[in-house]
């Protein structure tokens, strides 16, 4: 049975110290390499493991989509692992998600993959990427990216992410 | 000695500071002064203080590409290498080959498995140390068991330019977190930001890689030989900065850090002697709330609850009094031999946010981008990091230097599509330099300190034109490669597999030798410089590659395949249709219970080993495996343990001279075996019977036959209850220097002469025996009283090949040349020297 993110700091005593190798993505490596982009309300969590992995997994309840196979209910998986996010039931946020070979759902990049949704002092709904390290180049080809947002509307994200996956669009 | 065990809860430890770099600590106490405890590996419990790395047996087919799966070993074997060779640590590690998953196992070790993650997750290790402290030599510490690296099995989300390189980094980095080792902020593998490791497969290692896992391992005279900085960083109300990184670093060379305690002190042991500038910034901040700063792991208080870190607060240099932001007033200080500098406090101001988080840099070679940056003569080197740009254009108010003056701009600093910086470098600044340079990025508040942002270069990448295949004497395949920038120091290799340099043919193209392959396999060759830079800088689209037409790992079997525990045994493997070669083929079992402690190519066909097995090994069957290059034969089951026979003979395979000041096992020398249950000894060597000069029940000396050639030869050993045996090597005479010659195969005398910088080809005999390698390590060429380290060494026949690279300090003249092995020294040889 599900058990409530408030119980996984409760259990952060049992959680296996953990040191990761992460790319850093810009938003568009996230817009592109993901193969869902949702807003969506978290309504609750628990952990299980795969292997010698602890992974939690969030149930989400889906609000928006803006790329890929419509879902009502999502679940994400997460590695307990440094400099994983933690979510808090009850809030919105969007997920850039990646649907692996095996059919899971991962969070892209740990904290990359999460935008925090919030409303500003005008009342208008917005997304909000928390400072973080140096994005990086697309490796592949060695070109830059364009400005990443430390925050915008949520209307001007969702034009963004359909900007962003029609010029893929039409490059192909 | 029996350890003491307790848990963590209630203890109460003498009060230290907190180590240096980052580790994974536990805190014993909620209050000041704190008590750091580490976690690491118990060395008392583990064979020859050998940590042993094992690839689950679900890799093989976990992983994107089949074809790169003997690469992945291969990236492990080195790995687990480069952990290995550090003199100032006690810990060993190898690479122990293919496990099955749920192996009983009683000794600590560290199992890597390949599994699905994201496109942008890399590596991640759990570390599942056990909730408890012991005390060793060094002091408290927890436990580590049985760490776990897991890898991404995608392996074409491997995208630097050489996949071979950044993914070798990879596990390279996974393991020192499987050491005991978090990430730090100083541009070394441990670094957090995968992009801004300024390491690379010819060098992996940075000082403060050392540093940090010689404090957690200590050996010899690590604290005598190196020193220490410690202080205390404190905010303007007094109170200590937790997690706050200090860092050690000179102006052209190392960086070495810590992370201070909920104190704020910091204690930075290992510093190699020098001087050097001190600076503090805070980490980088977490991705979003939640996470911790900087990818860190927190550190946990008694109660198991993390330990948060203070928030961002201005980078300032050490001046001795207040800090400052201007690098020019930093004062030097001098790191002296077994020394401390204490008291270096200072205070920082809290700041709302960060102003610059992190910074990544890159150069191009093409369209190729390359972080960090390499720069070879004038260029430009492209920067990127909120907070350094502002609408398009440079933030107001930045400026950027180095650390030491060089390299200067050639103007001011320009916006690059919008939101990088590009810095245009003079080429006459950098004339003659070379080695990391470190970057200030100066706001009007704030700074940002990135080590290593730079490396200057005095050549161009390397570059593979071309391979042709061709023949050795012996009639093995090797690969001539045209090219530029290639020399006796580059690594050559395919795929993942190592390629050893030969020599250089008369045409200048450099011959390598092929690992072994699999038929229809392709092939990319890759060259490594020591300078950091490799061939796919230039030629990451189009390659060379080599395209194997023959090749079939085949089967093999072991012999025995039963062992007692408690006991080292030799083991045959023999296999079908192999071309096994020393120093390229490896054995592993796939058990920390039992280690491989040596073993031998006798054949194409056949490996001897000695194979050790724990006291307290369970009794279970493991995997064997036989990584020959690109060919792999794993065997389920392979090597059974069985319960120890209480009156069988147990040996040692460390037979030792037994005359004073002597050290080879020569044929005729008397000899000392060491073990249990040695009463009432018969022994052959190589099938001659030996004579026996002494016996206790745990040391037996005996004369070895005369008449035995130098190599392997199997020791059996019979008490009248049971029997056992070990592979002991017979050490050939005294080396014999045959010829010197340069890399063109002109031998060196009066119409040649050596000169400084030359690579001199030193053919000697009685090394070893015959095919087998040396460790280089063990060997030495003196040149007119100068040491010289070799850079390669291949067995010829009956012969070696040993590679060294004449000194500069070696004055013009007639020179005598030595070859000295295990106390073993030629008689002189002379080369003639001009300069």
């Amino acid at each position: 049975m599900p058990r409530l993110w408030m119980l996984v700091w409760a259990l952060a005593a049992l959680i296996p110290a953990q040191g990761t190798t992460l790319r850093r993505a810009s938003l568009d490596d996230l817009i592109q390499i993901s193969t869902s982009i949702v807003r969506a309300r978290v309504s609750g969590s628990f952990t299980a493991s795969q292997g010698p992995l602890n992974y939690t997994h969030y149930t989400i309840q889906v609000l928006d989509q803006w790329k890929g196979p419509a879902a009502a209910q999502v679940d994400v998986q997460v590695p307990q692992a440094s400099g994983a996010p933690q979510f808090t039931a009850g809030s919105e946020y969007v997920f850039f998600l990646w649907t692996g070979p095996s059919g899971a759902n991962h969070l892209l990049g740990l904290s990359q993959g999460a935008l925090d949704v919030t409303t500003d002092a005008a009342g208008n709904t917005i997304v909000v990427r928390q400072p973080t390290e140096a994005l990086m180049l697309n490796p592949a080809t060695g070109a830059t990216g364009g400005q990443d947002p430390m925050q915008m509307k949520l209307s001007d994200f969702a034009s963004r992410v359909s900007s962003a996956l029609m010029g893929r669009s039409s490059i192909k | 000695m029996r350890r003491l065990l307790i848990t963590v809860f209630g203890l109460a430890l003498s009060a230290s500071s907190a180590g240096a770099y980052y580790h994974f600590y536990h805190y014993t106490n909620r209050t000041a002064p704190y008590n750091p405890v580490p976690e690491k590996f118990d060395l008392s419990t583990l064979p020859n203080k050998t940590v042993t790395f094992f690839i689950s047996d679900t890799a093989a087919g976990a992983v994107s590409q089949s074809s790169l799966y003997p690469s992945a070993l291969s990236a492990i074997r080195q790995a687990a290498s480069s952990w290995n060779a550090i003199d100032s640590s006690d810990v060993r590690t190898v690479f122990g080959g293919i496990s099955t998953t749920g192996t009983p196992q009683n000794t600590p070790g560290v199992d890597i498995l390949f599994v699905e993650m994201d496109p942008f997750l890399l590596g991640l290790t759990a570390t599942n140390s056990r909730n408890s402290v012991s005390f060793g030599p060094s002091g408290a510490f927890v436990p580590l068991l049985r760490p776990t690296v897991s890898l991404n099995s995608n392996l074409s989300n491997w995208t630097k330019p050489s996949f071979t390189e950044e993914f070798f980094l990879t596990v390279a980095h996974e393991m020192g977190h499987a050491l005991g080792l978090q990430h730090t902020f100083t541009s070394s593998l441990m670094s957090t930001e995968a992009a801004g490791r300024a390491t690379s497969l010819y060098s992996p290692l940075t000082a403060d890689d050392i540093a940090g896992i010689s404090f957690l391992y200590p050996r010899g005279s690590f604290s005598q030989a190196t020193g220490s900085i410690a202080g205390r960083i404190t905010f303007p109300n007094g109170q200590g900065v937790h997690l706050a990184s200090v860092v050690a670093i000179r102006p052209t060379g190392a960086a070495l850090s810590m992370l201070t305690d909920p104190d704020g002190r910091f204690r930075i042991d290992g510093v190699p002697p020098n001087q050097y500038q001190l600076y503090v910034h805070p980490v980088p901040p977490p991705g979003r709330a939640g996470a911790a700063p900087g990818d860190l792991t927190l550190p946990v208080g008694p109660d198991g609850q993390p330990l948060q870190a203070a928030g961002p607060f201005q980078t300032l240099f050490y001046t001795g009094g207040q800090g400052t932001r201007d690098y020019t007033q930093a004062q030097t200080l001098n790191v002296n031999p077994g020394a401390l500098l204490d008291n270096i406090n200072m205070t920082v101001n809290q700041t709302a946010a960060y102003a610059v988080p992190s910074v990544t840099t890159y150069t191009y070679f093409n369209q190729t981008a390359v972080w960090p940056g390499y720069l070879n003569g004038a260029g430009t080197l492209v920067a990127y990091g909120l907070g350094l740009t502002s609408n398009g254009a440079p933030t107001p108010g930045l400026s950027v230097n180095f650390l030491g003056g060089a390299p200067v701009l050639a103007g001011s600093v320009r916006a690059y599509s919008g939101t990088y910086l590009a810095l245009d470098l003079q080429a006459a600044s950098t004339a003659g330099a070379s080695g990391p340079r470190h970057l200030i990025f100066s706001l009007p508040n704030d700074i940002f300190v990135l080590p290593s942002g730079l490396n200057l270069v005095q050549n161009s990448p390397p570059f593979i034109a071309s391979a042709t295949v061709g023949f050795e004497s012996n009639g093995a395949r090797s690969l001539a490669l045209a090219g530029s920038t290639l020399s006796s120091s580059t690594m050559f290799y395919l795929d993942g597999l190592p390629a050893p340099l030969l020599r250089f043919d008369s045409q200048g193209r450099a011959v390598v030798a092929l690992p072994p392959g699999l038929g229809g396999m392709r092939s990319v060759i890759t060259a490594f410089n020591p300078d950091g830079q490799n061939s796919m800088f230039l030629e990451s689209s189009f390659p060379i590659t080599y395209v194997y037409d023959t090749g079939d790992p085949g089967v093999a079997t072991f012999s025995p395949s039963s062992l007692p525990a408690g006991t080292e045994s030799w083991v045959e493997i023999t296999g079908s249709n192999s071309n096994f070669v020393d120093g390229v083929t490896m054995l592993g079992v796939g058990s920390s219970d039992v280690q491989v402690r040596r073993s031998w190519v006798v054949a194409p066909n056949k490996i001897w080993a000695n194979v050790w097995v724990a006291p307290n090994a369970a009794v279970t069957a493991s995997l064997a495996s036989v990584i020959n290059g690109f060919q792999v034969i794993s065997q389920p089951f392979g090597i059974q343990v069985q319960g120890f026979n209480g009156g069988a003979p147990a040996l040692s395979s460390q037979v030792v001279n037994a005359t004073p000041g002597q050290t080879g096992i020569l044929p005729g020398a008397a000899v000392i075996l060491s073990g249990s249950n040695l009463s009432n000894p018969t022994i052959t060597v190589g099938g001659q019977a030996a004579n026996i000069l002494n016996s206790t029940p745990s040391q037996v000396t005996f004369q070895v036959p005369a008449g035995l050639a130098a190599g392997p030869v199997v020791l059996r050993f019979s008490n009248g209850v049971g029997t056992a045996a070990v592979v002991i090597s017979i050490d050939a005479g005294t080396p014999d220097v045959l010829n010197v010659t340069a890399l063109d195969n002109v031998r060196i005398d009066a119409n040649r002469p050596a000169r400084p910088g030359d690579v001199l080809n030193v053919l000697v005999s009685g090394l070893t025996g015959a095919g087998a390698t040396p460790d280089p390590k063990l060997v030495h060429v003196n040149i007119a009283g100068v040491d010289h380290s070799p850079v390669g060494i291949t067995p010829t026949g009956s012969a070696h090949q040993v590679l060294v690279v004449l000194s500069p300090t070696v004055a013009s003249g007639q020179a005598t040349l030595t070859v000295s092995m295990g106390g073993r020294n030629s008689q002189p040889y002379y080369i003639p020297v001009s300069k």
